[in-house]
């Protein structure tokens, strides 16, 4: 058995429901030896798109009459029977019922034209949140009537919906997973309330907005709002009834995890007319794309060839302007930002999820692989005295490994063109270069002994390489061994791994050596 | 009515649906209304 637990906010008595808590029935004794009961409450009313709606066991009514509010609960079993073991008719007495569903013990009388004192809100409580897509369980809007009654006679009372359902369609065109996190709906019509607090005008049947916490905009969470590609979910939004007159616009915004908001104009060709209790549906293609700072990034996610290297041009990413070193960067449309943020040139705050540029003030090649997962940061053309490079096989700046990874190591012939397995390794300071790797223990070329090998390389004054003799600094030992031959690190298994590793060269470029530390990093 | 059986508390207190009566009230035949298909339109 549940409970609903009914929440007041402040002395305003504004209505919050779907609360549920388990608890077992409970008697409380009131004067007179009369006893009322307080049973367990099951979910509310049980909408079943796409017009139906049933009771639910043990639903409870408000019932103001006789100048009280008497809860009425629904009986066992069939039929649509509410008991109140509160109140009690007199004989030969006549007596007006205003019914209001779900029970709202704030409400305490009406005034001389029928309306409640106090408001509810709307959406109430957790009914404002979309459990997973295409549940419409949270479907609970307001129902209220009004009947007279003489003595013990049974009121014959009618409900109506106060409300109505909005829902939206969302197909995901966007070739890759989407998480929906919330759906909002309003208009470009000047003065129209789709949220907050409304009374309850009992002689007209409708909600009042009380002009306190009133919205333009109705509002719907969404928990488990999971959509893969191509496929469509559906969400429900409940309002109150407005006009939207021809012309005008309805504008439904889809909200995701990844931070995106995407808004969506419906046209009014005629005035539509959103009376309550009627079901308007609407669709709307999703296309989320990764942006930053409201710039779109290219993805590479079948490309991995794509490069910033070769100043042609057609395979650079997004060019950036003066990024300042200590800037925000906003990040949309992409997920697990925490995992894959550019470990060189950002920071992120894990409990602001704020991503702050660290680098310093510069202009910025930028791209992303959905694919790989990593963002890509890179100066224009690179200049030679300003990197030095990372071949091998097993190593990656992305923290996923694809079989597209599979076939490419040691690939400096091939003009490091794959930025993926080729990391880039910057210069600090003067004779110091250092860079964010991601050593995996799912790659392709792991053996039983080690996961990576790896050269540093660089540039001579003729554009010959240059390989430097690798010897072991502070802490790399723990992680990196600097025993192979031909100048080539092993990256060895132990506990450590898999995980992102800031590896510092200090260079001598006319020895050819690199003295490495190494610092596993979050 | 019928009784209602989810109601009734078991001993020592034995609480049935005919007591209720007795000291409270019931409104039979509240429907549950259906959202309205004549309403409904896509936008």
């Amino acid at each position: 058995m549940k409970k609903i637990i009914y929440t007041l906010f402040g002395a305003a008595f504004l209505f919050a429901a779907c609360t549920q808590t388990e608890e077992p029935f409970t008697k409380d004794n009131t004067e007179a030896g009369g006893f009322s009961l307080t049973a367990g409450i099951g979910t509310k009313t049980v909408y079943t798109p796409p017009f139906g709606v049933e009771w639910e066991a043990t639903d409870q009514l408000t019932v103001l009459v006789d100048g009280r509010n008497v809860k009425f609960t629904k009986a066992a079993g069939e039929g649509d029977v509410f008991t109140t073991s509160d109140f009690t008719p007199q004989e030969s007495i006549e007596y007006d019922y205003n019914v209001f569903y779900p029970y709202y013990e704030g409400f305490t009388s009406l005034d001389e034209n029928g309306v409640t004192l106090e408001s509810v809100s709307l959406p109430y409580g957790d009914c404002g949140v979309q459990k997973s897509v295409s549940d419409a369980s949270h479907v609970k809007g307001f129902l209220a009537g009004k009947t007279t009654a003489e003595g013990m006679e049974s009121p014959n009372v009618t409900l109506s919906h106060l409300t109505s359902v909005i829902t939206v369609n969302v197909t995901n065109t966007s070739g890759r997973t989407i998480d929906i996190s919330g759906i909002e709906i309003s208009t470009d019509v000047e003065g129209t309330v789709l949220g907050g607090n409304f009374k309850v005008d009992f002689a007209q049947g409708r909600l009042v907005a009380d002009g306190t916490e009133n919205s333009g905009t109705a509002v719907l969470n969404v928990e488990n709002g999971t959509i893969d590609a191509g496929r469509n979910g559906v969400f429900y939004v409940i309002v109150p009834e407005f006009k939207v007159p021809a012309g005008n616009n309805i504008i439904v915004t889809v909200k995701t995890r990844a931070n995106s908001v995407l808004s969506f104009n419906k046209t009014a060709n005629e005035e539509l007319d959103f009376r309550q209790g009627g079901v308007y549906n609407t669709s709307v293609d999703v296309d989320e794309r990764p942006m930053m700072n409201g710039v779109e990034l290219k993805d590479i996610k079948d490309n991995i060839m794509a490069s910033c290297w070769d100043n042609s041009g057609t395979n650079h990413g997004v060019w950036f302007d003066d990024l300042v070193h200590g800037q925000e960067i906003q990040f949309s449309g992409i997920y697990d930002i925490e995992d894959i943020y550019n470990r060189d040139f950002l920071e992120y705050d894990n409990e602001s999820g704020i991503v702050t540029y660290i680098g310093e003030t510069q202009s910025l090649d930028v791209f992303y692989s959905s694919t790989m997962g990593y963002i890509w940061m890179a100066n224009d053309g690179y200049d030679k005295s300003k990197v030095l490079y990372m071949n091998g096989y097993g190593l990656t700046q992305a923290p996923k490994w694809t079989t597209a990874l599979d076939g490419i190591g040691w690939q400096m012939d091939r003009g490091n063109k794959y930025v993926v397995s080729t990391p880039w390794i910057f210069k600090n300071i003067d004779g110091q270069y250092s860079s964010a790797i991601y050593f995996s223990d799912t790659n392709a070329w792991k053996n039983d002994e080690y996961i990576s090998q790896f050269q540093l390389i660089g540039f001579d004054d003729s554009a010959d390489w240059i390989y430097y003799t690798i010897t072991a600094g502070e802490g790399s030992e723990e992680y990196i061994s600097t025993a192979m031959d031909n100048n080539v690190p092993t990256v060895n298994w132990n506990a450590a791994y898999p995980g992102y590793y800031r590896l510092t060269f200090t260079v001598d470029h006319d020895a050819k050596t690199a003295v490495m530390s190494a610092e596993k990093i979050d | 009515m019928k009784q209602n059986e989810k109601l009734v508390y078991e001993s020592p207190e034995i609480v049935g649906f005919e007591t209720i009566m007795e000291n409270g009230f019931a409104i039979s035949g509240i429907e549950a209304p259906d959202y309205d298909p004549d309403r409904s339109f896509e936008f």
